[in-house]
């Protein structure tokens, strides 16, 4: 698989395709992104990862001219400085192209046209689209990548690896057509893939950088990092946290330079079972990502899930609350089977969801702050043939002074609240039917650190004074460690780990979500 | 109130803006006035007489239920084009059963409100089990009823339908038929379900976040369902007053009720519960497109293109409306 076209590279080969120095970025008082340097070879794949907020998405957005950083770094693309910001056309004219992970295909569009979307060669006098010549240079391309399909299929009709090589070849075909060889950055391309489309999309990766040019493997999974990668550079906070050859590099050794401390080995032991009664029950539950899993929550417990993005956790609040269908498995709330109920069922059973959009799933912007809040309990407020408005009005007037809502005005429209005052009058909403089991789904997107502080407050008192159930799926691993009792940890739709007691860090938590611990990946890559 | 003073933002707000507000609100009312008051000095002995206002408020009454019957499945999100097919298919059915077979009429009504029932379920299975877009299914089964309706009865006009139907449709009461009274205890029934019982808050929360209110127990294919019936059902109760006040029943009297009623229900939601499909804001934008048509004709001597020209237009514009002051509100919401 080792191209010769390597060799025909050589004059080159010592200059990276791309240099970054003393790149910042700072976003009002905070910076997303400090001094960050970075050199990539060309024919090589370089790696970038990171937690959460750690600066890949800064880096990627300014490298796609979305962003211009702070004055003082430099950017040189083979060897030459080049003007910063790089504006939106900029990348494509340095022979950078970005694949993010929904890889702008359009699905009811054919092949050839989907490779041919954005530059159509035309002929004079009428700008004819030179058919003939798409349609070769589509085989061409698909031809490279070992690719056996029929040009005139629309790509709805591929499994994700081939849309995924399709993607690529698109891209490569723009980068390459210009310069011969450049940077293709690849910002989670693996996310939307199957595991048995991750193989292919890695071949192909590595024919890219056999053929010259070099790629940017952003993701945040371990294992595709030190499978496909020559090289890795760690972000941590903002900063460079070093780069090392993935040749010289274990797993363990990624976490510590990920998480930025060591972790100790996990026991992976469950707590002890609480005296408490079980609330929530789940067992052997299948859904699109989530398979067979299995647990339960406590009156009084705050138990967290999380895990890397597309692990199964996002699947979770829907298929408890009966807003999408389990494929099997049994869900249990108080002893009432709800493993094929709808939302309204859940309810009934003592079960609320604060779920993960505010707008769109918790409720409708354009409505007021009141219709919103008693949408679940109308029926209470139905008197004698008449919706009592005033007695609405009074209850959320008396919802925003105890979860301080502000403004503190029923008829307000919802979408002028903060993130953070929606949050709160939608947890006040499911509070007030003083659920047995309640959800939350990111409760702390969007919101700033006072409503955090509030919102947690009240779970966590209500949990306490009235034994309320209270599951977290969160991916934010600082405000789990600090409010859950338990944490369960997903790899792939399953439990990988449950963190308790002393094992209960932020760092514990982000390292158990990179596959530490847990017995379905060796802690060390031997 | 003490809203106000909670809400610094809402103090701060100008004259402009609270001129603006109320022009928004109260916009389609005041261009009524207008109106009535430009065509009376233009045009006094015509315009500005008791004929003219019972004819205004009058002929007018069956589009003003077709149009309030519409409000209810757009107040949930969808289309219904179906209404004038089932307007001339139910009317004719109940006419041929009557007149050609001598049915009595409390059979005959029965069967009458059935087909409504019926054709209201097939629309709702469509959209909400199927899942097909409403506009296509109801355009679809209200041309297929049009169809219907002229094979069934041949394409003849039926005269002499039973007695009480014409008296219960056409009886005067202080100059105005019967039928004027039902459009507007429609108007005042689809209100008060509207604005003050929880159907109406669901009908709101389907049409404008069916995820949400899915999510808050809200059956939401229940709701469609009963949205799609209830206009189906009014249209055919339109379509029967209609036979009633003209004793006789016309298989191609129906279409030109389609537009006028869709500019009426659109150009309401821009009024008075501005963002809104609302009952008054129907009534209100009703009167206020035929207040144009036939000032317009009997000042101009323009004849039947007139109608079809300015509610197209209407329709149009108050779409166009709506969308630009919705943006207004949005951007004024966002920076507050």
């Amino acid at each position: 698989m080792t191209a010769p076209a390597q060799a025909a590279a050589a004059p080159g080969a010592d200059v990276p395709i791309l240099s970054v120095r003393g790149i910042s970025k700072t976003f009002g008082s905070t910076a997303a992104l400090s001094d960050f340097s970075l050199d990539i070879a060309p024919g090589t794949v370089h790696g970038l990862i990171g937690q959460n907020g750690c600066g890949k998405s800064t880096f990627i957005k300014i490298l796609g001219g979305f962003h211009a950083p702070d004055p003082g770094g430099r950017l040189a693309v083979r060897g030459e400085d080049v003007e910063l910001p790089l504006g939106p056309r900029g990348p494509a004219a340095l022979g950078i192209s970005i694949l993010h992970q929904d890889l702008a295909l359009v699905d009811t569009l054919s092949i050839v046209d989907n490779l041919r979307i954005a530059q159509w060669a035309t002929e004079p006098p009428l700008r004819r689209l030179r058919w003939r010549a798409a349609r070769a240079d589509a085989r061409r391309l698909l031809a490279r990548f070992e690719l056996d399909l029929d040009i005139d299929q629309p790509v709805a009709a591929l499994p994700g690896g081939e849309r995924a090589i399709l993607a690529i070849a698109r891209a490569l075909d723009g980068i390459e057509g210009a310069h011969g060889a450049g940077l293709l950055v690849l910002d989670e391309a693996t996310a939307a893939l199957p595991d048995d489309q991750v193989e292919r999309l890695f071949t192909a990766v590595r024919r890219v950088a056999g053929d010259g040019s070099a790629v940017l493997f952003v993701s945040h999974r371990l294992d595709e990092i030190t499978a496909v990668t020559d090289a890795v550079t760690v972000l941590r906070d903002g900063r460079g946290a070093g780069t090392v050859p993935t040749a010289d590099l274990t797993e363990r050794e990624l976490i510590r330079l990920i998480v930025g401390r060591d972790v100790e080995e996990l026991s992976g032991g469950r707590l002890q079972a609480s005296a408490a009664a079980e609330v929530l029950r789940v067992r052997g539950l299948n859904g699109a990502i989530l398979r067979d899993l299995s647990f339960e929550v406590r009156a009084g417990e705050v138990v967290g899930v999380t895990g890397l993005l597309g692990m199964g956790q996002d699947e979770l609040p829907g298929l408890l609350f009966g807003a999408t269908k389990a494929a099997s498995g049994s869900i249990e709330v108080d002893g009432t089977e709800l493993g094929q109920a709808r939302p309204r069922d859940a309810i009934r059973a003592g079960v609320a969801l604060v779920p993960g959009q505010r707008i769109g799933e918790g409720a409708v912007a354009e409505a007021t702050v009141t219709e919103n809040v008693t949408l679940a309990t109308l029926g209470d407020y139905f008197r004698r043939g008449w919706l009592d408005g005033d007695r609405q009005v009074r209850d959320v007037r008396d919802l925003t002074e105890r979860y301080a809502v502000k403004p503190r005005t029923p008829h307000a429209v919802f979408g002028q609240l903060s993130g953070g005052n929606q949050q709160k009058a939608l947890l006040g909403k499911w509070m007030g039917l003083g659920p047995k089991l309640l959800i939350l789904h990111e409760p702390a997107h969007g919101v700033d650190i006072e409503a955090r502080r509030e919102i947690f407050n009240k779970v966590l008192a209500a949990a306490a004074e009235e034994s309320m159930a209270v599951l977290i799926v969160s991916s934010e691993h600082d405000e789990l460690a600090q409010v859950a009792s338990r944490v369960l940890v997903l790899w792939e739709g399953g439990l990988h780990v449950e963190l308790t007691g002393g094992q209960l860090n932020e760092h514990a938590i982000s390292a158990a979500c990179y596959g530490h611990g847990g017995d379905r990946l060796p802690v060390e890559a031997t | 109130m003490a809203d106000l003073a909670d809400q610094p933002a809402t103090a701060r707000r100008s004259a402009g803006w609270w001129a603006g507000e109320v022009l928004y609100r109260f916009g389609v009312p005041a261009l009524l006035v207008v109106l009535v008051v430009v065509f009376s000095l233009v045009a006094p002995s015509q315009f500005f007489t008791v004929t003219n206002l019972q004819n205004i408020l009058g002929t007018q009454a069956i589009l003003l239920m077709l149009a309030l019957g519409l409000t209810i499945p757009l107040a949930a999100g969808e289309f219904d084009l179906s209404i004038v097919g089932v307007f001339a298919f139910v009317s004719a059915m109940f006419a041929l059963v009557t007149v050609d077979h001598s049915w009595p009429v409390v059979p005959a009504l029965l069967f009458a409100l059935a087909l409504a029932v019926a054709i209201g379920l097939t629309n709702a299975f469509f959209i909400v089990k199927v899942g097909v877009n409403s506009f296509i299914t109801t355009l679809g089964t209200g041309t297929a009823l049009g169809g219907l309706t002229l094979l069934l009865t041949e394409s003849k006009t039926f005269s002499g339908l039973p007695e009480v139907v014409v008296t219960v449709s056409s009886t005067r009461l202080l100059g105005l038929p019967l039928t004027f009274y039902y459009a507007i205890g429609l108007a005042f029934a689809l209100w008060y379900v509207l604005e003050h019982t929880p159907v109406g808050r669901w009908l709101y929360f389907v049409g404008s976040g069916p995820e949400v209110a899915r999510l808050n127990g809200i059956p939401v294919g229940a709701v469609r369902t009963v949205a799609l019936v209830a206009s189906s059902l009014i249209a055919a109760l339109a379509g029967l007053l209609q036979g009633g006040l003209l004793n006789a029943v016309d298989p191609f009297s129906a279409q030109s009720y389609l537009l006028s009623a869709f500019a009426g229900a659109f150009l309401g939601a821009t009024t008075i519960k501005p963002g809104r499909f609302n009952a008054w804001g129907t009534v209100a934008a009703i009167y206020l497109v035929i207040t144009g048509i036939v000032g317009l004709q009997i000042t101009t001597g323009a004849t039947g293109y007139i109608t079809d020209i300015f509610n197209g237009t209407v329709l149009v514009l108050a779409v166009a409306l709506s969308l630009v002051v919705g943006r207004r509100r949005a951007a004024a919401g966002s920076a507050a």
